[in-house]
């Protein structure tokens, strides 16, 4: 196994190493440089949905996703498809599944049909994207909690009464704003676009100032990395410290990614 | 001459030329590649400063920076340098831009070669700003395609300049307004041509709506789906079109020493 960083502050590629026949000093090794890297890329990994799986489960129990589509047989898969009905997916900078009271470690994404040119996902380490921050606004931020909620993202195309129905199965989350990841200490922005909806306890105008300000401490290209992935690619990501946003830059060509989400805890 | 695209939109990898050695055709085709892809990566170049600065003079004449620090023996060239034993250990070209906006004629392209390049980091991003105009909301598109900016070099550049000579860099380089969407003069694309470096206002609107309107641009400029970021290697050239092209480095390599020498390409009155 050789570990290839991929920019100064996040990602790693992996080579020489099969996935799909691990042992327990590999897993060892790639859960440390899954903390040190917070995203870590293999190339031509030709898994079987099984596979994928039981890789996953290598780092902790599963998510079954209760909106997004899954391969039949598969209900820890979320297949993440654009094409012609959705011409993108995902193209805003966030977390995974931050809606939820424990939100996810991780997310395995492996490539199935990527296009030719596009559709790269970018990553940003959010722990520097958090110490980049000027004093003033990192004292203003640093006791706060901000509500998340699916129904910004995936209550779209829910009617009112199926909205209000999943509404009570997840109610909002309240999270901090900056996250102590459980494992290394480090504190990164956990605040995202697609599912906090405002800042608690302080005015409107100044939620949305500050989320804006968070978000644009992530756009900081200094912070990133730029994945391109081919068939058989698979990323894995520290839900914890890091966030992504897929490109939207791919359309008429498709793309088909799917997912394994490993279960995190309760951020503090 | 292979051609691989970096992206759906722009950017393109020219494979199989050696620019050391170009025949009158190989330069007409790296000038249409060029319009086209508006970013080119030519890798595997082993150029001498004097060739570089050969290579640009094809694409027209080069300009002598005001500000920046300039190579020992060619002024064409500007040095991008930090970190290592340089003392300077902050990398300050971390915001998108275009190059030198502040001038009345800004320039069409840039050629920007690795020298000196750390192992991990130091990528370069480019923002097609031709795609990130098209996807502005309708009524922002509506609202800023009349308007124009004025650019200031003072933002970016007076800490390098003595108190004295500000005043007469400021009656040589006085403020200037370009549009602030930009048609580009060759292929009539229309491209965002503000930035946080040297854009100071749009012209004509009260203060709380030019920063509005600023960040709404900035904002598509820093979206990744209309972006590519380049990793560099010490045999790597870089050739951006200014007039739709933003672009940005990184500084993540940080202490490690990194060394880029650019040239830049004189053009026209933005209109």
């Amino acid at each position: 196994m050789n570990i290839h960083p991929i920019t100064g502050f996040v990602g790693a590629e992996i080579t020489d190493i099969n996935l799909a026949r691990t042992n327990k000093g590999e897993i060892q090794a790639i859960k440390e440089e899954w903390l040190r890297h917070k995203v870590l890329v293999f190339r031509n990994q030709d898994l079987t949905r099984q596979e994928h799986i039981e890789f996953g489960k290598n780092f902790g129990e599963l998510e079954v996703h209760p909106f997004a589509p899954h391969p039949k047989e598969y209900p820890e898969i979320v297949k993440i498809i654009s094409n012609d009905k959705v011409q993108y997916a995902a193209s805003n900078w966030h977390s995974d599944v931050t809606w939820r009271q424990k939100p996810s470690m991780g997310s395995i994404l492996r490539g199935r049909t990527i296009p030719e040119v596009g559709g790269d996902t970018s990553f940003a380490n959010t722990a520097e994207a958090y110490n980049r921050l000027d004093p003033e606004i990192k004292d203003r931020v640093d006791s706060l909690y901000a509500i998340h909620d699916f129904s910004k993202t995936f209550g779209r195309n829910m009617s009112e009464k199926e909205r209000k129905e999943k509404q009570k199965k997840y109610p909002p989350a309240r999270h901090p704003v900056i996250r102590t990841h459980p494992e290394t200490g480090e504190r990164g922005i956990y605040t995202n676009k697609p599912f906090v909806s405002h800042i608690e306890g302080i005015a409107r105008d100044e939620s949305q100032y500050l989320l804006k300000t968070l978000q644009h401490a992530i756009q900081s290209p200094s912070v990133q990395c730029r994945i391109k992935w081919e068939v058989n690619t698979i990323v894995m990501w520290d839900n914890r410290i890091v966030q992504h946003q897929a490109s939207n830059d791919f359309y008429p060509q498709k793309r088909h990614v799917e997912r394994v989400t490993i279960i995190g805890t309760k951020p503090v | 001459m292979k051609v691989v695209r970096l992206n759906n939109f722009f950017g393109a990898e020219v494979q199989g030329i050696d620019l050391r050695n170009l025949s009158t055709k190989a330069i007409d085709d790296l000038q249409r590649l060029w319009l086209e892809h508006k970013v080119l990566v030519l890798r595997n170049q082993s150029l001498t400063s004097e060739e570089h600065v050969n290579f640009s003079k094809h694409f027209g004449n080069l300009e002598i920076h005001p500000f920046a620090n300039k190579h020992v023996d060619y002024q064409e060239i500007i040095v991008l340098e930090s970190g290592g034993s340089t003392k300077k250990t902050h990398y300050s070209a971390t915001d998108w831009h275009s190059d030198v906006t502040y001038r009345e004629k800004p320039p069409m392209g840039s050629i920007l070669r690795g020298v000196v390049v750390p192992e991990v980091g130091g990528d370069t991003c480019f923002a097609n700003a031709v795609e990130a105009y098209s996807r502005l909301d309708l009524e922002t598109k509506n609202a800023v395609s009349e308007l124009t900016a004025t650019h200031d070099w003072f933002k970016k550049n007076h800490h390098v300049l003595d108190k004295k000579d500000i005043e007469s860099t400021r009656k040589k380089y006085p403020l200037v307004s370009h549009p602030v969407i930009r048609t580009h003069p060759e292929t009539r694309e229309k491209a965002i041509f503000t930035n946080n470096f040297f854009t100071a206002h749009i012209d004509g609107v009260d203060e709380n709506r030019s920063n509005t309107l600023l960040r709404r641009l900035e904002n598509a400029i820093r979206d990744p789906s209309i972006q590519i970021r380049v990793k560099w290697d010490e045999t790597t050239i870089v050739l951006w079109d200014n007039r739709c092209v933003q672009h940005t480095g990184t500084d993540d390599f940080l202490p490690a020493h990194r060394r880029m020498e650019r040239t830049t390409i004189l053009g026209d009155r933005p209109f």
